[in-house]
This record gives structure tokens, sequence and C-alpha cells, in this order.
């Protein structure tokens, strides 16, 4: 069985600090709510604010999403997607 | 009030907006210039304001036991075990811990004791806690010295000397202000602006993070400039920062401190308010 090719959508909000972090990611979450949660759409966030890795995963978690954070080259990245499409 | 709204917009305090920029982030960068512009801006209007201050004094003394003439200890003592009492509760229910992926995440509860023994250690040695704001006027009648000096000249703010005392156990003296050289202000807190800065940067280079991005959204950058210089201009009204009022007003019930944290709150609200409408959008 093929599985459903997933869109990708990135977000790069280096350079940009909290609380505006948060509030860019909610807005585009928001924005793409029903592709998210049908599971045709993985959220791809680069972010070197270190805070938001501690605000973004929960808000994103208690919204239904899973959320993973992997540190890359002097930023993480934070991917947001349907259960068990991290 | 101000200063909350002002610190919303920005993204972080006095503090915070230092060690941002010494990372490389631009809005904090744009921030700490509006700081010393709202600072430069409080010079012109400092004579209105000390008068409609005075004019609307509650108590002639700093502190609420001393307001209410009662002894600080029995007063502090109970306000310190409840405190105590919510935070051992807290930490058995595990909300001390913050969740965080960054690489070498320090634990909030654990800053904030650092913080509280630096603190400490700044008023024992130098006889008064740690603060920036009064160092960020010094800065900016400095720039602005240069610029027209003949105006900064006649500025009573810049000629105010607020600070001026004896410390009680080492009996140096330490006398200054926001004037445009060097005094007791620049010396209790330009090394302490110059530390953050260092500490920061140095952190930052060891985990790899200190990277500066130029394509940051001009609105979050206008923002960040129009909050940093409500902060630097309340900073100046109130006097003193949220650093200054938390850590060291705070503890020993001072009224200012009591009033400034109780503004704090709406304030931060009404930016958060402003942040979603205006700039995130």
């Amino acid at each position: 069985m093929t599985a459903t090719p997933m869109d990708e959508l990135e977000l790069d909000i280096r350079g940009q600090v909290c609380p505006s972090t948060l509030l860019t990611t909610l807005k585009e979450v928001n924005g793409n709510f029903d592709r998210l949660k049908a599971g045709i759409l993985r959220m791809v966030i680069k972010t070197d604010a270190r805070d938001a890795t501690g605000t973004i995963p929960p808000m994103v978690k208690s919204m239904g999403f899973a959320v993973s954070v992997l540190k890359e080259q002097g930023y993480y990245q934070i991917v947001i997607a349907k259960e068990r499409q991290v | 009030m101000l200063f909350g709204f002002g610190m919303v917009l920005v993204g972080g305090c006095v503090v915070g907006t230092l060690y941002k920029m010494a990372v490389g982030r631009l809005p904090s960068l744009v921030a700490f210039a509006g700081l010393l512009a709202g600072s430069a801006l409080y010079a012109e209007i400092h004579p209105w304001w000390t008068d409609l201050a005075r004019r609307g004094h509650l108590a002639s003394t700093v502190t609420l036991p001393q307001i209410l003439g009662l002894p600080l200890l029995p007063l502090l003592a109970p306000l310190v075990v409840v405190a105590g009492f919510w935070l051992l509760r807290w930490a058995r229910q595990g909300l001390l811990h913050q969740e965080s992926y960054a690489e070498g995440h320090l634990q909030p509860w654990k800053a904030a004791l650092l913080l509280a023994l630096l603190s400490f250690a700044s008023t024992l040695v130098i006889g008064m806690p740690m603060g920036v704001t009064t160092a960020y006027a010094k800065l900016a009648g400095m720039l602005e010295n240069l610029i027209v000096p003949g105006h900064v000249a006649n500025l009573a703010f810049f000629a105010a000397e607020p600070l001026n005392f004896i410390h009680p156990l080492w009996g140096l003296p330490l006398k200054g202000g926001p004037g445009p050289h060097l005094d007791g202000i620049a010396l209790a807190q330009f090394p302490l602006i110059a530390g953050i800065l260092c500490g920061a940067a140095l952190s930052a280079l060891r985990l790899g993070e200190w990277r500066f991005y130029a394509r940051v959204p001009i609105k979050q950058c206008l923002w960040a400039f129009v909050g940093g210089t409500l902060m630097g201009f309340a900073a100046r009204m109130a006097p003193a920062c949220n650093v200054w009022h938390l850590m060291g007003g705070l503890p020993i019930l001072a009224g200012q401190s009591l009033l400034f944290v109780a503004g704090l709150f709406p304030g931060a609200w009404l930016g958060s308010v402003v942040l979603r409408r205006y700039v995130i959008c």
C-alpha cells in the first residue's frame, strides 16, 4: 500500500525573538489546521530562539499534534504533524 | 504599566534585551536603541514628571513596614513561609520543571537561585541590588552629548545625582547619576552590562548558536523599537526596571516596587493584545 504523499511547509523564523516566535507559529498552525489534522501536511519550523523550544511543543501538543525538536547547525528544527508522522 | 507594555513588544526586559542582542538578535538590537532613545526622551520631561510625582507623594518612607510603622521581619517572615510552602508544593508536583529541548538548558528555578545569590553579592559588595537602566540613561546622555552638548548641559535630569550614600559595612562612598560622565553609576552598572553581553555571547558561541539574521519582519523590528522606547522611558519614570524592583525592592516590600509589579501585569496584557492584533497579523 503506498502512503499518501505529504506536503511540507517550512516556516523560517530565525532571527525572531519570543513571544513573536510562538504567535507566528500559532498563526501558521491555525491557518493550516485542517491539512495538518488530515495528515496531508507537515510543518517544519526553523528557529534560533531557545525559549521557543520550550513553548511551541506544549502549545501544539495541546492542539492534538505530535512534535519533534532537533538541533541543527546553529538553530532548532521543530516538526509539527499528525500523530506518528513527525 | 508602560514598562510591562513595552516589555511584551520587545520580547524581553532591559536585561533580556542585552543578552539577546549579544547573541545576534536584530529585534533586540533595535530595542536597545529604543531603550536609549526612551531614556533621552525622558530627560526632556524630567522636571515635569518629578513635580507630578512629588504632588502624588503617598508616603515619606520607602518600604511598606516603614510606612505602617512596623518592623520588617514580622511582616516578611510569614510571606517567606507561605512562598516557601507553595514552592515546595509545586516542586513535589513537578511544576518547577520546565520543558525545553534547548541544548544546555538551565531550569528557571536554578537560574532564579543563582540570580538571587548574585543580587545578594551585589548588595553586599556595593550596597545596592543589580540595576542597569540608569546606565542606559547615562549612555544616552553620552551619545546625545556628542551631538548637542549645549542642550544636554541644560537638562536637569543629566545633572542630577540621585545615588549618594555610604556603604554601611565598608564605609565606602558611592555617588552618581545619569549624567554623561564616569561616576558611581558607571562603576556599578557598566561592568554589569559588559559582563552580561560577554557572558551571553560566549555562551552562544560555545553552543554554536551565535547567529545574526537580518531577515526579520520589519513590523517586528519597528514595534521592538517602540517597545524599547516605552521601556526606557518608563524605567526613568518608575524609576528603575523589573530587575531592580523584583529582586531588590520587592523582597524588602518597598512601596514603589509593589506598585511597579502591580502595574506590570495589566501592562503586559495590553502589550500582548497589541502584539497579536498589529504585529503578528
